[in-house]
Parts: structure tokens; C-alpha cells; sequence
């Protein structure tokens, strides 16, 4: 195989850093392979992805050293639309990789193949190839600004399809899939491997970048800390050094020291229980098996004493439907909170009652956001009621339910405008009237929370796109609403940041108040959300507890969702314990013994 | 998202008629009263315009938008029929204040050309999407990098707009009223004007960035995705309205 890139010595510093982006980064890939890059936040993934297009530095000049060579092109000096004949990028932000010209999806798909000169005929070709590869060839006469997140995600995917490129660079090209979507593009980049096209991918999502990656460059503060095989830097125990969590499934190998037939850690669901039952062989010979003894208790332990009463949220018959016509909610009826405030007693069919924190789950288009703004009362119903506490909102205008209901909105760029962060937290506080001095108090509160105590002083848009996430939480959390809603807080947080947030969840339920969560990420919901509500096309598809609607496969399948990792391997084992988490997992397994079992080994059953 | 201009989405023989054809009728017809002078001409282009914005199912649209003029219009009399400096035949006396011949003469002539121009256009741009206007120019060899200008502010304004409600949405979740009276509404400006301008600039310059990977400083011809508008009746209207407008001078000379 052919060397098509080729990174040497390459150091990199913005105009306006104060540290460097790049630090000495230097590896190869070959015609046809896959890339992983993997890092905390601020690693310099993206700067990496700009340096292989030649945007870093002909667009964002700055200080660079070193040689990026890509398809035979000198990076630094071959002028980007030359290099963008043979290298695509998807950014990390779909909207702005938007021409802003095209009314239509397949014309914005053919833009740049216009610009490139491409023959009419050969164009339409390959634009509809490429709407068919990432699957929004229905959406052909939709105008683009007016597509979802996810949708958007899928478009500028398509875009770069189109253009044909021997290698094509994906800036987390799946933050804002739902976990089909997620998997319909993994497959769709595994098409075009076998046709020659050469991947670079960044990707917080690891479980389908192990699946799929060659190699895992993973970066830290600007440096290269491995590029290795996945299970070489898996075992390395460098990705947890540097703050990264492998899989579920394949911490779950690596404590029990399941290795493949070839002697390497397994990294697929189905190659770790293949590990395990090589390891255990009367896992296989039990069949079915009943594992009663596994069931210890949850990350959130179900069993701990209930904490002081949280609100509770009432949608009683609500209709919505948005002014151009699209339909959402027809007559959709659940209740959310604490049952000590009578959710029970609401009637609705739906309930998600108990400790929270809840997630609300399902796939792109679902409803969630249309749900949590309607709560919020952003949006009013044309029929139907929602009651906080018992209080209808109707009255009440958004600013006011404000008071009680804080919503965290996903694009933090949205809310944030001051020049320092932590005025940006005492908005919220303000706007309720509080005195400036309280105000301040609870931001600095809110900012140590959050882990953005000590850029207190800093520029929001100085932050990184995590960062502002944080402190748009930041400023909600210092309104100290009972309620708090947060929209898919956990993209574009590395491992540290999803886990701060999923505990920060956990203490605000324990302080009494209903945090509801929107997020595509399941091994999150396991983690951290012991009651979850599954939304599809404007229905409730099941709510309650957690482990039970996540013991129902048809149900998340019909959701477009997919059980976490912890628990695909549990059914992959033929067990019947729905353990969610790793630690779960390996608790049950350590105290199994095949005694314990009511399952008999084939051989023993009548 | 409402896009931005007058077009109104309906199915009609002059919906169906390619943008270039309808701009040269609305140029041409536009400029046959003043060519010719008469206000006997303008009047009938005016009503050829009525009978084409009946084709075109959009004469109630077009009327109602120039009964949005009327007091202006009406104004232009008043004015006009006092001041007028060749005023010398009185024809209203009400009270104090006389209208004559002379001035209401002229302010006639001026309004009848000025609802011609704006009927000629209503033609053009109650039947025609903008972009369709500007991607049939940029086909007839106006450059791609104007038309994209022209395109790209086409769609970002009515994004902008959506885009403030957005940001409205996010801030009054935070607790900032925006309904009420105006000085809630002002105070409330500040919140949404800065995300909105430092992110357009941040977009602005990420746009910028997906541009060029996307080949928008290529070198080399373009090509465009959209096949050429064709009609049979393309070159007759654009012929029949440059001979309007030759008529119209030959009109003018003639008298």
C-alpha cells in the first residue's frame, strides 16, 4: 500500500494562542486505511483536521513547522480548493458547512461538485448516490435551513460524498445522530473503505470507532500519545491517562483478562462475549441462563432512601403542531417527577415517576425538544394542559416559568453574550431579580460546579465549544430552578465532561430538584438516569424505570435507539440479568457461580 | 422560515414562464410610459399588466400591495394639485384650499407611471423565486461569485430571522421577559443582538472555511446543477415586450 498522508514534526500555535495547538505530531496513513483520532477536549483534534486540508495555516495563518504531505500535496502551500479535489472534510458544525445559496438539499449537495466544473449528467450521478449513502435522498426538495441537527449532519456527509475524495476527514461527524443514525453512518464510511477511500475520523464515540479504526491516534495537549492498533492503545492504558473511558464492554474484558483466539483484547460486543465464554466455558453449555444472583445494585442504587420531594410535570392530552403544518404531539399525555406530588394521580398514560434524574430519549425528530419546550412554555399547546406541581402555565409567560423550569439549550451559542464568563452566569440570576451581590455568589457557585471556576475571568468565546456548554449550564444552574432541563448536554464533552454532568445531574435530583435530560447517549442514560421516557414520531413508547424499558429490545429498536454496551453483552451471553453498567456486570459475574444458577446445562435438562 | 421577496407559490401559465423572459417584460413595460409619453399608453400597459396578474392568480396579492401606497398616492394629489407651478385653472375649491386642473393633471400622470412601474414588477416578483431569478442570471453569464452574493443574502436573512427567535427562546428561558411593554421589549434587544452577531461572525468565518473546501475558488468553467429554463414562449415575450418598448419611442417621435 501507498503512503497518502504523511504528517512530519508538524507544531502549530493560532494567532492569538497562547500555547500550541500541535505539538511535534508526526504519523502516516495508508491509501485505504482508517484513522481513529481520540482525545480529550483541547487535544488539537480539529487543529489536526484543518492542518490535512491546508486550512491550518493558509486560512487561519499562525506559527507552523513541520510538512503535511496529503495525496502527494504539500498542505501548507497547495492551495485548499486544489487539495479539496482529492481531500473532503465534514465540520465539526453542519450548519455553517452550509453553501447558504441552494434552496434545496440535492441542489446544496451539488454545489460543490458546480464549483469543480463537474459535467450536469455525471452530477446528477453522483448526487444521488450520495443522498442514497447517508440516506436523505426523501429530503431531495427540502430547503436546507430548515433540516434538523442530525439531518444537517447526514447533508454535509452527502456533500463530501459527492465530491468523490480519496480521503475524506470526519470532524464527529455523528455529535448529533441518534444511535441508528450513528451506526447508518459507520456503515456507509465501511461501503466506501472497500471501494479505497481513506478515513480520518474524530470521534468521541469509541464503541463504533473500534469497530471500524485500523489505527487510534490519540492526542493529548497538542501531542501524539500513541498510534497503534485499538486494542494496543487500549491496553496501553494511555486512553485513561489521558482521561478517556474505553467501552463498556471492553473494560468489562479487559478486568476479566478476555482476550480473542489471536491473544488480543476483543473490542466488539460479540468478540468480548466469544472472550468470556472461551474463559468461562459453562457460560456456553448453560444456555439460557437465569442469573438471579446478578443483580447488584445500580450505578444510581435503586434501593437508597428517596430523596426530598422533586416537582412533577403534567402533560394531559397536549396537541402541538408547529405553524407550517408538522404535526408533533397529538394528545400525548405523561407525567414526570416525584409521585409524592400526585404524578400518579394525573391520569396520564405515561409516567415516569420515582428518582430521577429522567432521560428523555428517541430518535432525531422524535419530539424531545418540542416537549421540553413546551414545559417550558416557549411554545403553548393548541389544545390540552401542562401543570407544574398542579399549576397549570397558561397564564404564565416563559420568562415567568423561568422561575421554576430552566432550560439548557444544546447550541450554547444561543444564550452566551457577555464579555466574561461570570457575568454570562449571573444573567439568569439577574433576570429573577436577585440583588448583584447574591447573583454573583451563586454563578461562582454554578461556575465551580461545572468545573469553570478558575475561567471566571475569561471570554466565552475564548472558551472551547465544551466549555461554553458548561457555562450556559452554569447560568441556568445559578437560577436554581426546581426543574431543570438540559438538551443534549453531553456533545462535545470528552469523558471527564460527561461524567461531571452525569453526576452533577445525580446531586441536583438528591437536592430535590426534577432534572430531565435529552440525550442521544445511552451508556449516559444507563449511567445516570434511573427513569427514562422513549419518544417516537410524537408518542410515549414506554416510560419508567430505566432497566425495565431497557430490558424491552423491540422497544428502543422501534425507538431507533439501541441498548448500551454493558447490556448488548449480557444478551449476547444468553443472560437474562439486564445489567447496564460495567461495574454492575462485573459485580453479578464475580458473585455468579454456575451453582447459583437455576439454568442446567443442556446435557442435565429432562 | 419564511424566505425572503414576494413571491407567492401558486400554479399558473405565467408561474411556468422562465425569470429572464418575465424580467425583460417587467424592465420593458416598465419604461413604455415614459418612453412614449402619453398618459393613454400608460394606462393601457396598466391594464395589460391587471390581466396578467389575473393569469398569474396573484391580482388580489398585487392589488393589496398597492393599496399599501394609496395615502401616498393620495397625498401626491393634494400636493400637487396646490403647488403645482404651472397651476392656473382652479377645478375644487374646499374652504380655503383649491386643487387645480393643471397640478391633478400632472400628479395623474406621475401616479399612473408610478403604478405601471410597480404592476410591471409585481409580474416579475410575484410569480418568480429570486433564486430562481438569480440562477437563471448567473446561467446567462452573470458571474457565480455575485450570484452567490446575491443568493447567499436571499437565504441568510430569513435564517437570521429564525435564528432570533432561537436566541429569544434561549434567553427567555433564562428568565428574560420579552413580552410587555417597550422598554421590556428594549431592554431585551441586547440579550439576542450579541449572540446573534458574534455568532453570524464565527459562522460567517467557518462559512468561509466550508467554502473552500467545497471548491468556490476553483479555477476553471462551473457548472450548474439546474437545467436551463426553457419555454416555447420565451423569445416571443421577451421580443414582443422589446417591441412594446421600440413602439413606444416610435410612439413619441411620431407625435
Amino acid at each position: 500500500m501507498t503512503c497518502i498522508i504523511d504528517v512530519q514534526g508538524l507544531t502549530y500555535r493560532y494567532p492569538t494562542g497562547r500555547t500550541n495547538a500541535l505539538n511535534d505530531v508526526s504519523f502516516t496513513v495508508e491509501t485505504g486505511q482508517f484513522i481513529g483520532i481520540v482525545g480529550p477536549n483541547l487535544a488539537g483534534k480539529s487543529t489536526l483536521c484543518y492542518a490535512l486540508l491546508g486550512l491550518v495555516p493558509q486560512f487561519f495563518r499562525g506559527r507552523y513547522e513541520g510538512r503535511v504531505v496529503v495525496a502527494g500535496m504539500d498542505a501548507s502551500h497547495t492551495p485548499v480548493h486544489e487539495l479539496a479535489r482529492r481531500i473532503g472534510i465534514v465540520l465539526q458544525n453542519p450548519f455553517t458547512q452550509l453553501s447558504g445559496a441552494r434552496l434545496t438539499v440535492e441542489e446544496e449537495v451539488a454545489f460543490g461538485l458546480e464549483n469543480f466544473g463537474v459535467p450536469r449528467d455525471e452530477m446528477r450521478h453522483r448526487v444521488e448516490w450520495a443522498m442514497q449513502q447517508v440516506g436523505i435522498a426523501h429530503l431531495r426538495e427540502k430547503n436546507p435551513f430548515l433540516l434538523s441537527g442530525g439531518e444537517l449532519q447526514r447533508l454535509a456527509i452527502a456533500c463530501m460524498l459527492a465530491q468523490r475524495p480519496d480521503v475524506l476527514v470526519l470532524d464527529e461527524p455523528t455529535s448529533q445522530l441518534d444511535p441508528r443514525g450513528t451506526i447508518e453512518v459507520f456503515d456507509c464510511i465501511a461501503r466506501l473503505r472497500a471501494r479505497g477511500l481513506t478515513v480520518v475520523m474524530v470521534e468521541h464515540k469509541l464503541e463504533r470507532l473500534l469497530e471500524h479504526a485500523d489505527r487510534l491516534l490519540l492526542l493529548a495537549a497538542g501531542r501524539v500519545q500513541a498510534c497503534r492498533t485499538p486494542s494496543e492503545v487500549l491496553e496501553s492504558g494511555l486512553l485513561q491517562a489521558c482521561g478517556l473511558a474505553p467501552p463498556a464492554h471492553v473494560q468489562i474484558a479487559a478486568r476479566f483478562a478476555a482476550r480473542t483466539a489471536s491473544g488480543v483484547l476483543p473490542l466488539t460486543v460479540e468478540q468480548v462475549a466469544a472472550a468470556l465464554r472461551a474463559a468461562q466455558p459453562w457460560v456456553e453449555a448453560s444456555g439460557t441462563l437465569q442469573a438471579r444472583a446478578m443483580e447488584p445494585p445500580a450505578r444510581w442504587d435503586e434501593r437508597r432512601p428517596p430523596p426530598p420531594v422533586a416537582p412533577a410535570i403534567a402533560l394531559n392530552d397536549v396537541q402541538f403542531a408547529y405553524p407550517d403544518g408538522t404535526r408533533v404531539f397529538k394528545g400525548l399525555s405523561l407525567a414526570l417527577g416525584d409521585s409524592a406530588r400526585g404524578v400518579r394521580a394525573t391520569g396520564a398514560r405515561h409516567v415516569a415517576a420515582g428518582p430521577g434524574p429522567i432521560a428523555l430519549i428517541g430518535e432525531n425528530g422524535a419530539g424531545k425538544t418540542t416537549l421540553v419546550k413546551l414545559v417550558a412554555g416557549l411554545l403553548r399547546p393548541q389544545a390540552g394542559e401542562i401543570l407544574i406541581d398542579g399549576q397549570t402555565i397558561r397564564q404564565r409567560t416563559a420568562a415567568q416559568i423561568a422561575r421554576t423550569v430552566g432550560l439548557v439549550f444544546q447550541n450554547p451559542d444561543d444564550q452566551l453574550f457577555k464579555s466574561r464568563a461570570l457575568d454570562e452566569a449571573m444573567f439568569g440570576a439577574l433576570n429573577l431579580g436577585l440583588p448583584p451581590r447574591e447573583a454573583q455568589q451563586r454563578a461562582c457557585e454554578a461556575l465551580e460546579r461545572v468545573g469553570l471556576a478558575e475561567l471566571a475571568e475569561e471570554n466565552p468565546y475564548d472558551l472551547s465549544l465544551g466549555q461554553r456548554k458548561m457555562l450556559a449550564l452554569a447560568s441556568v444552574l445559578a437560577m436554581q430552578t426546581p426543574i431543570l432541563i438540559l438538551d443534549e448536554p453531553t456533545i462535545a464533552q470528552d469523558h471527564p465532561g460527561v461524567e461531571r454532568i452525569g453526576r452533577l445531574a445525580q446531586e441536583l435530583q438528591a437536592e430535590g430538584r426534577l432534572v430531565i435530560v435529552i440525550t442521544h447517549d445511552m451508556e449516559f442514560v444507563a449511567s445516570y438516569c434511573p427513569q427514562v421516557v422513549v419518544l417516537a414520531r410524537g408518542r410515549v413508547l414506554a416510560a419508567g424505570a430505566t432497566r425495565a424499558v431497557f430490558a424491552r429490545p423491540e422497544l428502543l429498536h422501534e425507538a431507533g435507539l439501541e441498548p448500551p454496551a454493558t447490556l448488548r453483552l449480557a444478551r449476547a451471553l444468553g443472560l437474562a440479568a439486564t445489567p447496564l453498567t460495567p461495574s454492575e456486570f462485573i459485580q453479578g459475574w464475580q458473585r455468579w457461580r454456575p451453582d447459583s444458577l437455576d439454568a442446567r446445562r443442556p446435557a442435565d435438562r429432562p | 422560515m419564511r424566505p425572503v421577496g414576494l413571491y407567492v407559490e401558486r400554479r399558473s401559465s405565467l408561474h411556468a414562464l422562465d425569470p429572464i423572459s418575465k424580467l425583460v417584460y417587467a424592465v420593458c413595460l416598465a419604461l413604455v410610459p415614459f418612453v412614449a409619453g402619453d398618459l393613454r399608453v400608460a394606462f393601457v400597459v396598466i391594464v395589460g399588466n391587471v390581466v396578467l396578474l389575473a393569469i398569474g392568480r396573484v391580482l388580489r396579492e398585487g392589488l393589496l400591495a398597492l393599496a399599501g401606497v394609496g395615502f401616498f398616492l393620495a397625498t401626491l394629489f393634494v400636493v400637487q394639485g396646490m403647488v403645482y407651478p404651472g397651476n392656473v385653472t382652479p377645478l375644487v375649491r374646499i374652504g380655503p384650499l383649491v386643487l387645480y386642473s393643471e397640478g391633478l393633471a400632472y400628479a395623474l400622470w406621475l401616479t399612473a407611471r408610478f403604478v405601471n412601474l410597480t404592476l410591471s414588477a409585481f409580474v416579475l416578483l410575484f410569480t418568480t423565486r429570486p433564486a430562481d431569478l438569480v440562477d437563471e442570471l448567473v446561467q446567462a453569464g452573470l458571474p457565480p461569485r455575485a450570484g452567490y452574493v446575491l443568493l447567499s443574502v436571499l437565504q441568510i436573512i430569513p435564517s437570521m430571522a429564525a435564528r432570533i427567535a432561537v436566541i429569544q427562546d434561549a434567553q427567555r428561558s433564562r428568565g428574560m421577559e420579552t413580552e410587555g411593554p417597550v422598554w421590556v421589549r428594549v431592554r431585551a434587544f441586547l440579550p439576542v443582538l450579541g449572540p446573534l452577531v458574534i455568532s453570524s461572525l464565527v459562522a460567517m468565518q467557518e462559512r468561509a472555511l466550508a467554502l473552500e473546501v467545497r471548491g468556490f475558488g476553483a479555477l476553471g468553467p462551473h457548472t450548474s446543477y439546474r437545467l436551463p429554463w426553457r419555454h416555447r414562449l420565451a423569445w416571443p415575450v421577451r421580443l414582443a415586450a422589446i417591441s412594446a418598448l421600440l413602439m413606444a419611442l416610435v410612439w413619441r417621435l411620431a407625435r
